[in-house]
């Protein structure tokens, strides 16, 4: 075994683009990481939080609670968390595998805007 | 022919950054007011767009991440956000204005009221990038751009004086009866059009959209060493008719019916009627660029799926953005604002925004994480450093120069 | 807790002295097994700077950092002052501030981290 990895969260994790291991596809940005406290009280990474209710506190002054506030209105709660255990690599993007759910806003642009325009589920030609 | 299809991409982004409304217009201004003493400017724009343009291009091609997305990165969400907000409002304001343009170059040819082909020319603009694919885009409308080389034929038809062309480049300072602020107004004004951000967000993300993988950096850089010397010579080319049919005359262009003009005179009908298509093709290959790029820069900052390669349903917040922006720019035209003022304004504005854009790039093409072992040489980080500090002289000297000199009057 | 309650938050020492504040977080992946898959990353320790920019660009890598020579040089002059301290210096959070166990003379350069005999 080789030593163990080192990173720094600023550096290597912050604001970098998550992607689907599977297919490339982009996830969201970390917006901001979760931790917990181990057995000896040391804090550990548990999931990438992503989403308004996570990038608005890191933003801050009025913008930061105009973001946070609108996604509450939409119904969150708590922002979207990816276990860390479904990270399988951190290069120029984080990748991640396992399923996700789509974001609230794109499900209701999609839904409400996108999906009603003639098209949208077709190839560009 | 296939190799010369691979360029359009860069061809197009130049032709959005060097020839697009508010360049066509200023080009000419500035030959029917400083001959060719400004364009030691355009050079240096040419080779500053280069540098950056070939980082991300790179960059897109090892690791496939676009411009905002190393904003995001290395800026953090705050100075990140405070980039988007301006490079947003810009970004708007030039769909506005290249809308505008496209429906003024259909008001030539066909006499009828520009405002009442701004709907068409929006909703045209809307529906390509809606269905079209990316290369298929790229291709047309890189190509058709190309008619404005009519003004490079033009230029040797007119017979001007070569010598004194070639003297008033080499001699660069503001003619007589120009003033050194006004010299110094304008000159931010080519350079931060020559280097507007917007030409690396869509350089970058169409390079993610043609799939770029590390084979095709050969092809990347030869988009970068083809597409933006070509807008340069084009907007030099342009400068150089100006500067011989207005200069002489002490007549001040300010309208594209001006600005063709010298191509009607060298080259005659057809010369027009070119010109007048070539205008066309790149005010609405630059509404393209320019709406496309807001799409970009706003998924990439929160790290949206966006792009042509997925379908659009896959990618909703991505196009939402684009028509939203395209029909806030349409009611924006409709008001019969000055669609060519707008551009000038915003060119400003953008100059002052220039670092924020490049120095991420800078610091992501030295970045192993991303780059493996394709990082900057020492020849792309001497010229990139020394762009980055001319690019905050800039920054700090464009908006006390706007003011000062009443935005170049 | 979240990983920006720890990002900017201003450090002080146990004799009350401020340090600076916190600019980055060095994570090792020895924590606990995640689901028996892979060791979580753990906070090994805080990077300080002493001035109010916070933004490293990569500074915190140390003599590896590649990059311009001027640039390099603009950000060693910047953050010439800035600290490491080990988790375990760390007393706990005070409201604001993170407590150190520590005065601020016992605490090493960052570059200690890349030199021989760092951790």
């Amino acid at each position: 075994m080789t030593a163990a990895r080192v990173v720094h969260a600023q550096l290597h994790l912050l604001d970098r683009q998550v992607v689907r291991a599977r297919d490339g596809r982009l996830v969201c940005k970390v917006d901001d990481l979760e931790l917990a406290l181990d057995d000896d009280g040391r804090p550990y990474v548990t999931a990438i939080l992503m989403g308004p209710l996570a990038l608005g506190p890191r933003v801050g002054g009025v913008l930061g609670r105009l973001m946070a506030g609108a996604a509450r209105l939409l119904g969150a709660t708590a922002p979207p968390r990816i276990p860390m255990e479904h990270v399988s690599r951190i290069a120029g993007a984080v990748h991640v595998g396992g399923d996700l759910e789509p974001p609230a806003l794109e499900h209701w642009v999609r839904t409400h805007l996108v999906e009603p325009i003639p098209g949208a589920r077709h190839e560009n030609e | 022919m296939k190799k010369f299809l691979g360029i359009t991409l860069g061809i197009l982004t130049a032709i959005g950054g060097f020839v697009d409304i508010g360049d066509l217009v200023a080009n000419a201004l500035v030959g029917s007011r400083f001959g060719m003493s400004l364009a030691w400017v355009v050079l240096l724009g040419v080779l500053g767009i280069c540098v950056f343009a070939e980082m991300s291009g790179r960059i897109a091609a090892v690791s496939r991440r676009a411009v905002f997305d190393l904003v995001r990165e290395r800026l953090g969400p705050r100075a990140g956000l405070v980039n988007l907000g301006a490079s947003f409002l810009i970004l708007a304001l030039t769909v506005a204005a290249e809308i505008g343009g496209a429906a003024l170059a259909l008001e030539l040819a066909t006499g009828v009221d520009y405002l009442v082909w701004v709907p068409a020319v929006a909703f045209a603009a809307w529906l390509v990038m809606w269905r079209v694919k990316f290369e298929t885009l790229e291709r047309v409308f890189g190509l058709a751009g190309l008619a404005l080389v009519i003004f490079i034929v033009a230029l040797w038809q007119l017979g001007p004086d070569w010598g004194q062309l070639w003297e008033q480049a080499t001699r660069p300072a503001p003619p007589r009866d120009e003033g050194l602020p006004t010299y110094f107004y304008y000159a931010i004004a080519l350079l931060g059009g020559a280097m507007t951000p917007y030409e690396v967000f869509f350089f970058s993300s169409g390079g993610v959209e043609e799939k770029w993988t590390r084979r095709d950096l050969s092809v990347a850089r030869a988009n970068v060493l083809v597409g933006f010397p070509l807008g340069g010579l084009l907007s030099l080319a342009i400068a150089a008719c100006a500067a011989t049919v207005f200069l002489p005359a002490h007549v001040q262009v300010d309208s594209l019916g001006q600005m063709v003009l010298p191509v009607a005179l060298g080259a005659g009908q057809v010369g027009l009627a070119l010109v007048i298509l070539g205008v066309f093709a790149a005010t609405f290959g630059a509404t393209l660029e320019v709406a496309l790029s807001s799409g970009y820069s706003l998924s990439q900052y929160f790290g949206w799926q966006w792009g042509k390669f997925v379908r659009p349903r896959e990618a909703a917040r991505f196009h939402a953005t684009i028509l939203v922006v395209v029909i806030v720019a349409t009611a924006l035209v409709l008001t019969t604002i000055d669609p060519i003022m707008v551009t000038e304004y915003s060119l400003v504005f953008a100059a002052a925004a220039l670092p924020l854009t490049y120095l991420p790039v800078l610091l992501i093409a030295n970045d192993r994480d991303y780059m493996q072992d394709k990082v900057n040489g020492r020849f792309s980080n001497t010229l990139g450093t020394a762009f980055m500090i001319l690019l905050i002289v800039v920054s700090i000297a464009a908006i006390p120069l706007m003011l000062a000199t009443k935005a170049g009057q | 807790m979240r990983m920006s309650d720890l990002i900017a938050r201003p450090v002080v020492d146990s004799a009350g002295e401020v340090v600076g504040q916190v600019a980055d977080v060095r994570l090792v992946q020895d924590g606990p097994m995640l689901r028996q898959v892979q060791h979580a990353f753990r906070v090994a320790g805080l990077i300080v700077v002493t001035r109010h920019t916070g933004r490293l660009f990569g500074y915190e890598r140390g003599p590896a950092v590649k990059g311009p020579w001027l640039v390099r040089k603009v950000l060693r002059a910047l953050h010439r002052n800035t600290r490491y301290v080990t988790w375990e210096q760390v007393g706990g959070i005070d409201g604001q501030d993170i407590v150190l166990r520590v005065t601020k003379d016992r605490l090493p350069a960052v570059s200690w981290l890349y030199r021989e005999g760092g951790p």
